[in-house]
């Protein structure tokens, strides 16, 4: 009696672990950490997709040196508590050599240092706060740091708009406040002034206080760092009140299709800064197979993410087939990555593990994404 | 400015009525209301929004699932744990459990993104005394005046007034007079899943609904109904207004990051010199 329910105990027992394991053994292992419920979805849902494309294309080309790439992807909500259990769960779990995520900046902030120590290495597809520059040698995002986007949409407003004195509406989280920080950085150090500064929370519906705050000030405009949900609120609310100040977008927010839907007559005219859309044969060949695959354009970071996997994979290429992968030889592999000619763009990795991509100004007309011009590179 | 502090009490002012109507008469700190006003508001964007109901349909039909949702909550959750004498901290767990529930549900069905009652459309503005107002606006206003006269009115010149105030006062002493505080109770859950419909949807038409909008919404409504005393309409009147007015004039004084600190600092002041409300009765001595 004894012995047969040990029996079935270790029966149990081997099936946890062989169920644990997550895969047959052998796959190459890609984790990813996004925020696929929650408020941010609707930035994690698409380079899940760009993710998963990127792995089928690579299996159905036979895999890496014959075995196949798995993409383990586990849930952050955008917020860094969530974001570090799905860390952990994946590397108890699967233990992946590299990790595409995250996508909120403060998720990337909190499971960087864990990261680091572990020896994994982390590729975000859209974290875009400066600080992630110092994060680690194992922190790598295909998406430009807002340093470089907010230096160069300060010295665009400055310089070739003629602007001397705005306010600043801002998204209250790491992503807002890193963005907010080098526009003003740079735009005080032009000789420009800013004359306010409003933070709202990332759930806040009614933005009106905020706005009529702006609207008794002595400004020309209103810089704003937004998601898309308080990209329509902005535009929407600041008609309402009559606000009567251009509105210039520091996000891509304003592309998302939600936006164009939602604010409707309200974002005609809005101006806003991205990093330059890509072309070349790599380009449009994710673009069909995006289309193919998910029915529709290839949304934001949706390439980023794309481009993340196929990075990852190429330095699983590069090591010998039989040995066991670790986050370091994939990190040294990263640094050396030049001109790479990927789906988001021509990837160069500097020294900090950011990539340096050219920004373009855009403008809603006729309620379309129009190009304005295109800025630094 | 002051057009804003209007809007914004008036919407504090309905859910904070949504809320007195339940606890006033079962004495329980009831979640449900959050739970019928986000109900509500998404029962509106799916008629409207995707059925292609006129919007004045989709709204009717919003309100009935809004009432019958609150009435149900007081059918099947509320009045089996009433027979068993279960506490008001028990109800109010059960009732936030609902709320969850309900918010949950919404969000694994519609998505967790914000929606728009009114997607793309550009809603006409007036001008009314040097304030700028939107039509929708207007329409909150005029509700809740209507609400607030309603209230007034049903609640100390009708009979329903009056069964409602001897079921709240002395259940046993009610019954014995023949009314059946149960059929009291669920109209009373019926009528604040109706105002928390009414104030979901009007908070849908002038911003966005998203599945959480109905919590923070109630917690605004009850720290306003709190801050005046519960059973007190004049006193709930009055709360919104101050409420709404530090909300407003606290972002032009300080930083709006400190919107939400103002006001439930406040509550907290009150709460410890005047447990009872500003307008509201001491607390009995039991």
């Amino acid at each position: 009696m004894k012995n047969s329910r040990f029996l079935a105990l270790a029966a149990a027992a081997g099936l946890l672990l062989i169920g644990g394991c997550g895969g047959r053994q052998g796959d190459y292992v890609i984790g990813a950490t996004l925020p696929l419920t929650g408020d941010a979805a609707q930035w994690g849902i698409p380079p899940s997709r760009g993710a998963e494309l990127a792995v089928k294309q690579i299996n159905e080309a036979g895999g890496i040196h014959g075995r196949k790439l798995k993409l383990v992807t586990e849930d952050t909500r955008c917020h860094p508590k969530d974001g570090v259990s799905a860390y952990r769960k994946l590397t108890q779990s699967v233990h992946p050599a590299a990790i595409v995520g995250g996508v909120c900046s403060s998720v990337t902030l909190a499971i960087a240092p864990l990261a680091e120590r572990d020896g994994v290495v982390l590729v975000s597809p859209a974290s875009t706060n400066p600080k992630i520059s110092q994060a680690g040698r194992f922190i790598f995002r295909v998406i430009p740091s807002d340093d470089l986007r907010g230096k160069a949409f300060a010295r665009y407003l400055h310089d070739q708009v003629g602007l001397k004195k705005v306010a600043i509406l801002y998204v209250n989280n790491e992503g807002g406040v890193g963005n907010k920080e080098s526009f003003s950085r740079t735009f005080t150090s032009l000789g420009g002034k800013v004359v306010a500064a409003e933070g709202y929370a990332q759930e806040a519906t009614d933005l009106r206080a905020q706005l009529t705050k702006i609207k008794g000030m002595d400004c020309q405009a209103v810089v704003v760092v937004s998601y898309p949900k308080d990209t329509v609120l902005v535009m929407k609310q600041s008609r309402e009140i009559g606000l009567g100040l251009p509105l210039y977008f520091q996000t891509e927010a304003v592309e998302d299709p939600s936006v164009l839907r939602d604010a409707g007559k309200a974002a005609e005219g809005a101006l806003y800064i991205l990093p330059a859309q890509a072309s070349g044969d790599t380009v449009k060949r994710f673009k069909e197979a995006y289309k193919k695959a998910y029915g529709k354009d290839p949304e934001l970071f949706a390439a980023e993410a794309y481009d993340a996997v196929q990075l990852i994979a190429a330095a699983f290429r590069s090591l010998p087939a039989k040995e066991k992968v670790t986050g370091d030889p994939v990190r040294r592999y990263l640094e050396g990555v030049k001109k790479y000619q990927g789906a988001s763009g021509v990837i160069t990795f500097d020294k900090n593990g950011d990539v340096v991509k050219p920004m373009a100004i855009k403008k809603i007309q006729n309620g379309k994404p129009v190009l304005v011009t295109t800025i630094g590179g | 400015m002051l057009a804003n502090t209007l809007v914004a009490a008036a919407g504090l002012f309905i859910v904070g009525a949504a809320f007195s109507v339940i606890y006033a008469a079962t004495g329980v700190f009831h979640f449900g209301v959050g739970a019928a006003l986000a109900l509500g508001a998404y029962v509106a964007y799916l008629a409207a929004g995707i059925l292609h109901i006129p919007l004045m349909g989709a709204i009717v039909l919003a309100l009935a699932a809004a009432s019958a949702c609150g009435w149900a909550l007081g059918r099947w959750l509320f009045l089996p744990l009433q027979r068993r004498r279960a506490s008001s901290l028990i109800q109010m767990l059960a009732s936030l459990g609902a709320y969850i529930v309900v918010q949950e549900c919404i969000a694994l069905f519609m998505g967790d993104e914000a929606r728009s009652l009114l997607p793309g459309r550009q809603v006409s503005v007036v001008s009314l005394l040097g304030a700028r107002l939107t039509s929708i606006q207007l329409g909150i206003l005029a509700i809740s005046i209507l609400v607030a006269g309603g209230g007034w009115w049903i609640g100390r010149v009708s009979r329903v007034g009056l069964v409602f105030r001897a079921v709240s006062s002395d259940p046993t002493l009610a019954r014995i007079s023949g009314i059946n505080p149960d059929r009291v109770a669920l109209g009373c859950f019926a009528m604040g899943g109706l105002l928390g419909g009414v104030s979901g949807i009007m908070v849908g038409l002038d911003l966005v609904i998203t599945p959480t909008m109905g919590l923070h919404a109630l917690l605004l409504g009850v720290v306003a109904t709190l801050i005046g005393g519960v059973g007190s309409l004049a006193g709930l009147l009055v709360a919104s207004l101050v409420v709404a007015f530090l909300q407003q004039f606290g972002v032009l004084a300080l930083s709006s990051e400190w919107l939400d600190v103002i006001v439930f600092l406040m509550l907290i002041v009150i709460m410890l010199w005047r447990p009872g409300g500003v307008m509201g009765l001491r607390l009995r001595r039991s």
